[in-house]
């Protein structure tokens, strides 16, 4: 008897996949939530069991350097770009779990995946960048928000939360996350981007172009932003000045719809997002990927297509405030009514963008551009270079990236 | 001289009699050789081997890692390139520039902040004991730590240090939204960081000056200015040089500090050498051999503060 359950045990251990997982978050809630889903997973699957490994989202592409050149791999990983050196090493999910499964995600994200004929990466949750508005605040200073549908063009925009700022007694009109794909938006309302939309990838950017609109972002820091927000060093938060009811307006992602949802004490909504000659958004988001070195291929796969079929990724969605990338996905209904506008917003402005909007964050050249971009434009705005001049150095950048793209 | 004779017999001045047995054979297998071989392993793993690998570097198109499935990792032979394109690498010089500027002006302000502190503080009192621990305690903290804390305290809006400033009826100071502020404000950060441990080295300086000097000048009638200029000063030469030393190559070596402070900016106005070195390897594609370049430079010039430090250090003895 002792000897049969020994062996029960045995066989069962052998059976057993630990996946080695890796992962990054925000906060403690989030990895909490991470855990849970996993644990999801072992319990309808209990003989895959995770190493979840969190790390931090800025040491992902050195990590990825040290698994390429090391040859050590996990089994999965979270990632928000499938970097050059990594490339040969992950499994082709084409060939795994067939051709027609990457036409169910959102367009430009589902791109994002492919390398030629592969598809190395699996869709799993998308973000959108847009501007999210303090209703009190309009509503108390008696200006009106326009629908979705009329919208506002920069022009418009300015002087009325400045107007909105003055008569409702909040600090700013509007703050900027400093970083540099929220930046780069502003040049593509205006129909400016780096990369053609379609393979053989050419930078395509007019300099000028280019050049006047980010003039026109150095007026706006300096109409109605706090004083050197954009300088690049300012210990001003603009999510929690925003949140804190200092600000008008916030110009950041979807991301932020579930911290607005928990912590601001007033009514606010997302968009519209003001256009400037084209209303854009900019993709964003996250894949998980599989490694071909994987012991347990078969079991990290089936994991790939369980965390990104219509109904986990809905729950999904709902637990993280996430876009689902699933279009199959059934409609999530978030726990707070303003979370749950607020994404269909976003996400109504995100299918409403060009085509570029999707394909310049897609191409894996992009990742060599933003450091650069986030750099110049600071530059620019604290004056130590022109707005030519830090044109140039992102064209040089995306030049650059071409040959290191390959 | 008379020689010291042990009871049985062995002088008490060498030579001491060759051990017999095992420890004897060890002894002639060159035991203090085999005693020193853990440090050299940890010298040669981390420092020789690092040193060499950044020279070879040096000479090379490649990135921060070689994957001999991807192309265009593979690195190019290229000889000096790295090195003569220092002499156009605008980023390179500026930084370069801006460090030996951050070390002219923090050295010293560090040097006086700490020397002032030491003679403050070098009575042997128990509330003095207590003081000098909390002024030591910053170099205890991480720099990443320290330059989080200052970001916070140097906040425009809601930093505390304008909100003092603004108590005597001065406005805000945009400590580090403004080129010139975010300057001074990681030399402020840096010296507080580091005052502490050059005070505890001046106030062993200040120790080993005997009294007599004082009470001779005071007997005199001296004043204190004159007894600090006359013989404080010229006594603690040496350990004012070691402290000028160790704080140069310290300051040489900014960086996390920076980086949590003001991340480089406003735009790059505080991006200093280390920082360069880094951006050019971890976020430019292809140009790690030019960060090493840029490394070999930064060694020379550490290689030369250590060997004046040396020099300092044999004079004294």
């Amino acid at each position: 008897m002792m000897t049969a359950a020994a062996m029960a045990m045995t066989i069962s251990l052998a059976a057993a996949s630990e996946l080695k997982i890796v992962w990054y978050v925000d906060n403690d809630q989030e990895e909490a939530n991470t855990r849970a889903l996993l644990e999801q997973y072992t319990k309808l699957h209990p003989d895959t069991t995770f190493d979840l490994e969190i790390t931090p989202y800025d040491g992902m592409i050195q990590k990825f350097q040290q698994y390429a050149a090391s040859g050590i791999m996990p089994d999965l990983s979270l990632t928000s770009s499938m970097e050059p050196v990594i490339r040969p090493f992950l499994v082709d999910l084409n060939k795994e779990i067939g051709p027609e499964w990457i036409n169910d995600f959102v367009k430009g994200w589902g791109d994002g995946a492919k390398l030629g004929d592969k598809v190395i990466a699996a869709p799993l949750r998308v973000t959108s960048t847009g501007i999210f508005l303090n209703a009190d605040a309009f509503k108390k200073a008696g200006v009106a928000i326009p629908d979705q549908a009329t919208g506002w063009t920069w022009d418009e925009f300015i002087p009325k939360i400045k107007e909105v700022a003055e008569k409702s007694g909040t600090r700013y009109p509007l703050v900027w996350d400093v970083s540099a794909s929220r930046w780069i938006v502003h040049e593509y309302q205006y129909g400016n981007h780096i990369y053609t939309e379609k393979e053989p990838v050419k930078v395509v950017m007019d300099e000028a172009a280019w050049t006047s609109t980010l003039d026109k972002f150095i007026d706006i820091t300096k109409a109605a932003m706090p004083p050197g927000l954009w300088s690049g060093a300012s210990s001003d938060n603009p999510k929690e000045i925003f949140t804190a009811g200092q600000a008008v307006a916030y110009m950041s992602g979807s991301w932020q719809i579930a911290g607005l949802a928990d912590n601001a004490h007033f009514a606010w909504q997302a968009g519209p997002t003001p256009r400037g000659t084209v209303a854009s958004s900019i993709y964003g988001g996250d894949y998980i990927v599989a490694f071909n070195t994987s012991q347990h291929l078969p079991e990290a796969v089936e994991f790939i297509k369980w965390i990104t079929s219509p109904d986990i990724q809905a729950q999904y969605a709902k637990t993280f405030g996430m876009i689902p990338a699933n279009l199959k996905a059934p409609a999530v209904k978030y726990d707070n009514p303003a979370a749950t506008e607020a994404i269909k917003a976003m996400q109504n402005e995100l299918n409403a963008s060009p085509a570029y909007a999707a394909t310049d964050q897609a191409w894996p050249q992009m990742q060599a551009v933003w450091g650069t971009v986030k750099t110049a434009v600071t530059q620019a705005v604290a004056g130590q270079i022109s707005s030519a001049e830090a044109i140039s150095q992102i064209k040089k950048a995306a030049d650059a990236s071409l040959e290191a793209g390959k | 001289m008379t020689a010291v004779t042990l009871e049985d017999g062995r002088s008490a001045l060498g030579p001491h009699p060759v051990p017999k047995g095992l420890r004897g054979s060890l002894a002639s297998l060159g035991w203090p050789y085999l005693l020193m071989l853990p440090t050299m392993a940890l010298l040669i793993t981390f420092t020789l081997y690092p040193l060499v690998q950044g020279l070879f570097m040096a000479f090379f198109k490649r990135g921060v890692v070689v994957v001999p499935q991807v192309p265009s990792t593979l690195p190019q032979y290229i000889g000096l390139e790295n090195f003569v394109g220092l002499l156009s690498n605008a980023d390179f010089q500026n930084s370069l520039l801006k460090t030996v500027l951050f070390v002219v002006i923090a050295v010293p302000l560090n040097i006086v902040v700490s020397l002032a502190l030491a003679l403050l503080l070098s009575p042997q009192t128990k509330l003095f004991a207590v003081v000098r621990t909390i002024v030591f305690f910053p170099s205890m903290i991480s720099l990443l730590i320290i330059g989080v804390a200052w970001r916070w305290l140097f906040g425009l809006n809601n930093g505390l240090v304008n909100y003092l400033l603004s108590l005597v009826g001065i406005a805000p100071v945009p400590w580090l939204e403004q080129d010139t502020m975010a300057q001074v404000a990681v030399v402020i950060a840096w010296v507080w960081a580091q005052a502490g441990f050059n005070m505890m080295i001046f106030i062993a300086g200040l120790t080993a000056i005997s009294i007599d000097y004082y009470e001779a000048a005071s007997i005199d009638g001296t004043s204190k200015w004159r007894q600090f200029t006359h013989i404080t000063l010229p006594l603690l030469k040496p350990t004012l040089a070691v402290v000028l030393v160790l704080s140069s190559i310290e300051a040489f070596k900014v960086y996390e500090l920076v980086v949590s402070l003001t991340g480089g900016g406003p735009g790059k106005a505080t991006v200093y050498l280390i920082q360069t070195i880094y951006d050019t390897a971890f976020q430019k594609p292809m140009q790690a051999g030019v960060a090493a370049a840029q490394s070999m430079v930064l060694f020379i010039i550490l290689l030369l503060l250590t060997i004046f430090q040396l020099r300092v250090s044999r004079g004294e003895k």
